[in-house]
């Protein structure tokens, strides 16, 4: 076997030092302790929704404490608290209200509330059971973070484990003949080069715009978010398990429930209503309007530049996965790491893959806005009348026809969320072979077991602000 | 929604395709009324002896116990297959089912594999090639934890096919599926939608269903005569066009694996049974005559011939779709690929667990039919790709075999993916594929395409910690498979006899 060593990547350069930048030079620095990892600064910039939405979903969970950004810490550090899900309000009329929880779902052949819900709507929580008899198996939970105190505290992390963090911002990109990117420019003057670039600077993909241009997809015809506003986080916390996402007949309002106050946002579309309209709909006091392209760039990683977050996928943050999507991109990008040798074929693979979980990502949010029934509104009409995806069609039509939801690699999403988002939208499984033949007296009893098992949950936890006063006070 | 609801089903052959389908349609879906017609004066192909693991799923789903295969199908456990001459004369490597060694650090075993240049054979960090070489085997009930080295030792079986289509047929009729026997001499459509409506058999009965199974092998009856879809003819990949198939009387213990040998214009198989061995020699009509073909399988065979050699003829590929109207073809009625890698069986699986989880309640069903075929389209191109594989990496000197080496399949998949093992030692898999990593692994070491590098992360577990770790793998998957019984008392412990 002549199997040798392929000379490793010796330096990287990551632009852009949210929390996308951090997470990313941390993993790398963690899956290659003798690359020197440099952490070029960039203006923040709050169109970068990866970098500012505070909530994350339970697939982050595990990735962070991989990269050993411990839960602890974030609590202590980084104003972390934990949800057991998203309540829904007005979107399958103007006064429905569901909630989409984390966790498993029940048995699909019976209409039946979680374990997870049963304790969102107890007001009450507990960490999940590794134990499967243990009803507090089925339950999980996202965490909600402070995004400027989670910065600090990942800047702290990386800069412990050997993380550069260049004095000088970025200043510009310079692209070299084989159609990659040859080096950068600081503010200082001073020329910075590296095998590899990660660009996680933002919509603005600052050393991506050094790249030969390339086609970007466009999904402003499938999404129908294009403006977003962004009050100051306000208010006195409010210690629930559940956030909350609100539609209205001009868009819909976001509210991430933190330790540290209400982060609240406001989704709109640029074809329906006006800047004045929004706010009001909104309920702001006052609030920046930022823009937002959806789409994708059509290659994540081009030549030496890898882009992630809003530098390679914008999309409307319904359900705050833009930050999980980043997730699960890095721990891709640890899978696939290559040597200084950039190979082709690996990027290929990479870019096929990372692909399939935005596009996946994006069919999950597009999802919400052709439940069967809608309220009234423009917005929602107007997002109606948008085009469904082949693989969302598929998807929303198996599951509609016979309860089944087929498989898509690299979902993001566990299958369990999407019965969920099925059922908060009202959209009903159709028969599958078990529920047909399923007895009356069969089904009574599953639909009593799973009351029993989400009744001794209840049971079980404590009153949320109860539970989180005493998680506090053991992370610090 | 439109159309009636399906309450029938007629199936149209009783090979192992056809009695597969009844018997589980029957199992799972007891509110549809299944019917099969076979002829006996056709009878069935009575190849097809060799599977993978998945038929394990198969079996449960019906409620068909080890013992009952090993007592009614003279079975014997199958723990992969020998590839004897592929490479070139005198060479040999196993393809073993299940995985070599465990991940470090997160990071695929054979990565570290590489790093220590391949210095003990990797085969001795797989359950299945060890078990295979001692001739050791058990099923370990209850299931052992999945830390131990036993919890990768994936089986699956030999069997006689005619048997195995008996046992299944009393399990479907057992549940109420009803036969028929009779020659069918006339398929009818309906005029305006092109509907089968029903079949005639040549004692004149006329038998009709909302829904048909054409599993009438390869003569396609119903999907390729009477519907008329057309054959995606994949011979120009795959060139080998017939088959002589021979079964001799046993002469040794059973061994736990299928050997296929590289001959002249294509290969032998050789399966060992309870009761006899299968064997036949796959052939390319273009590069062999009939005659030295047999000759040349009668002196490679290792027990005295039970009878004639039996010819079949086939073209490899498929039907351009394989649900039309409401027409469904199973098994070769569908198509064929060789079974270099015992894979027809399981197509004929995955078509039934696809029509059971995609059937529709009514006809037509035009979106569920598009994906059906979508999906079996995919599941035929993923292992044509895979056997083209064998072929091409080869250094054998006869004209079919340097031919062979020109060959990939028509798109690119194939080759990047031979280029990313070479150049960097990884290994990837599409979606569900049916070959996962440890598949192509074996068969890519096996036929000598050597990575020039492994994955950089594999550098990163210092070299003492990787040679500890690495003969602690091979040294328990020794010590537990020593632990086990030879196959032979192990089939006596579950038959009793
Ligand atoms: C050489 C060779 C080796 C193989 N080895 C393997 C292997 O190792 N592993 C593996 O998985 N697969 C193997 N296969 C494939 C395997 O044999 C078939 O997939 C399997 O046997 C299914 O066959 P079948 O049921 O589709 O067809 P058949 O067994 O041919 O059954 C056809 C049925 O249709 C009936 N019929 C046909 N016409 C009429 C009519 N007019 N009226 C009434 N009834 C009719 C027949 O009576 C019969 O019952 C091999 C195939 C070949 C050719």
């Amino acid at each position: 076997m002549p199997g040798s060593a392929r000379e490793p990547l010796g330096t990287i350069a990551v632009v852009g030092d949210g929390p996308t930048g951090l997470v990313a030079a941390i993993a790398l620095r963690r899956a290659l302790p003798r690359c020197a990892v440099t952490v070029i600064p960039t203006p923040a910039d709050p169109a970068a929704l990866a970098d500012w939405t505070a909530a994350l979903t339970p697939r982050s969970n595990a990735f962070l404490r991989q990269m050993g950004i411990e839960e602890g810490m974030l609590a202590a550090r980084a104003g972390a608290s934990l949800r057991l899900g998203t309540e829904l309000a007005g979107w399958t009329s103007g006064q429905s209200r569901a909630v989409h929880p984390f966790g498993a779902a029940p048995p699909p052949e019976i209409a039946a509330t979680s374990v997870s819900a049963a304790l969102a709507l107890a007001d009450r929580f507990a960490l999940p059971s590794d134990d499967p008899a243990s009803p507090l198996s089925d339950i999980d939970y996202g965490l909600r973070l402070n995004p400027q105190a989670y910065t600090r505290a990942l800047g702290a992390l990386a800069a412990h484990l050997g993380v550069t963090r260049s004095p000088s911002g970025f200043a510009a990109a310079t692209g070299d003949t084989s159609g990659g990117i040859a080096g950068l420019r600081l503010a200082s003057g001073e020329d910075v080069t590296a095998d590899l670039f990660v660009d996680c600077s933002g919509p603005a993909s600052l050393v991506a715009q050094g790249l030969p241009s390339e086609p970007h997809i466009d999904w402003s015809r499938i999404l129908p978010v294009d403006r977003l506003l962004i009050p100051p986080t306000t208010g006195a916390p409010k210690l629930t398990a559940l956030d909350r996402i609100t539609a209205t007949p001009l868009g819909w309002r976001g509210e991430v429930f933190g330790r540290d106050g209400t982060h609240a946002l406001f989704a709109a579309s640029i074809e329906v209503g006006s800047p004045e309209a929004w706010v009001e709909a909104a309920g702001f006091a006052e609030a920046a309007v930022i823009p937002l392209a959806p789409g994708r760039r059509d290659r994540l990683w081009q030549a030496n530049v890898i882009c992630l977050g809003d530098a390679g996928v914008r999309f409307e943050p319904l359900h705050w996965l833009n930050a999980a999507l980043v997730h699960a991109q890095v721990a891709l990008l640890i899978e696939l790491l290559p040597g200084r040798d950039l190979h082709p074929l690996e990027r290929n693979e990479f870019n096929r893959r990372a692909a399939a979980m935005a596009d996946r990502a994006r069919d999950f949010v597009a999802l919400h806005y052709h439940a069967p029934t809608r309220p009234e509104g423009a917005f929602q009409d107007y997002a109606a009348g948008l085009a469904l995806p082949d693989t969302l069609r598929l998807t929303i039509d198996e599951f509609t026809r016979r309860g089944r939801l087929p498989f898509f690699e690299e979902d993001v999403l566990p299958r369990d969320a999407w019965v969920f988002a099925m059922a908060s939208l009202g959209i009903a499984p159709g028969p599958t072979a078990r529920s047909v033949t399923l007895t009356p007296a069969a089904r009574t009893a599953l639909i009593r077991g799973h009351e029993a098992r989400a009744a001794a949950a209840v049971q079980s936890a404590l009153p949320y602000r109860d539970w989180l006063a005493a998680y506090l006070q053991s992370a610090r | 929604m439109s159309g009636q609801p399906l309450r029938t089903i007629l199936i149209v052959g009783g090979g192992t395709a056809g009695w597969m389908a009844a018997a589980a349609i029957a199992t799972v879906m007891p509110n549809i009324a299944v019917e099969l017609v076979e002829s006996d004066e056709i009878g069935i192909v009575g190849v097809g002896e060799a599977t993978i693991p998945q038929i394990n799923l198969f079996n449960a789903s019906l409620g068909i116990s080890d013992a009952d295969m090993l007592r009614e199908t003279q079975a014997t456990y199958k723990l992969g297959i020998e590839f004897a001459d592929w490479l070139e004369e005198g060479h040999s490597y196993l393809h073993p089912f299940g995985a070599f060694g465990v991940p470090i650090n997160g990071v695929d075993f054979w990565h570290f594999w590489i790093r220590t240049g391949g210095r003990v054979p990797l085969h001795e960090f797989n359950a299945n090639s060890v078990a295979a070489a001692t001739g050791r085997f058990a099923k370990i009930n209850p299931p052992p934890p999945p830390n131990s080295p036993l919890a990768k030792l994936f089986s699956a079986f030999h069997f006689d096919a005619s048997l195995y289509a008996r046992l299944l047929r009393r399990v479907a009729e057992a549940r109420g599926a009803t036969r028929h026997e009779g020659r069918i001499v006339e398929a009818t459509r309906d005029a305006e939608n092109g509907m089968l409506t029903g079949v005639t058999l040549a004692d004149g009965r006329v038998l009709t269903a909302d829904l048909y199974l054409d599993c009438s092998g390869f003569r396609s009856l119903l999907l390729g005569e009477t519907m008329g879809v057309g054959y995606r003819d994949w011979s120009r990949w795959l060139p080998c066009d017939r088959a002589l198939a021979v079964p001799t009387e046993r002469h040794e213990e059973p061994i736990l694996y299928t050997r296929a040998t590289a001959r002249a214009a294509g290969w032998t198989w050789r399966i060992p049974l309870q009761h006899r061995t299968g064997n036949g020699y796959v052939y390319s009509s273009a590069h062999v005559s009939d005659d030295e073909a047999a000759a040349t399988l009668l002196a490679a065979v290792d027990g005295k011939p039970l009878a004639e050699p039996r010819q079949l003829r086939f073209t490899a590929g498929h039907r351009e779709e394989f649900w039309h109207g409401n027409v469904i073809a199973l098994g070769l009625a569908g198509g064929f690929l060789e079974p270099l890698e015992s894979t027809s069986i399981h197509l004929i699986q995955l078509v039934i667990s696809r029509l059971l989880t995609l059937m529709p309640r009514s006809l037509p069903a035009t979106g569920t039919v598009a994906e059906f075929n979508r999906q079996s389209v995919k599941d035929y191109e993923g292992i044509r790709d895979f056997l083209l594989f064998h072929y091409w990496a080869n250094r054998r000197g006869e004209p079919f075999w340097r031919e062979r080496r020109a060959t990939l399949p028509p798109d690119q998949t194939l080759a990047d993916r031979i280029a990313l093992f070479r150049e960097t030692g990884r290994i990837t898999r599409e979606n569900n594929e049916l070959f996962a990593e440890a598949s192509w692994l074996a068969v890519m070491l096996g036929q000598g395409v050597e990575p020039a590098a492994y994955s950089p992360l594999a550098d990163l577990v210092p070299e003492q910690e990787l040679a500890d770790i690495m003969a602690m793998l091979r040294d328990t998957t020794a010590q537990a498979v020593a632990k086990l019984p030879f196959q032979a008392e192990f089939i006596r412990g579950l038959t009793g006899v």
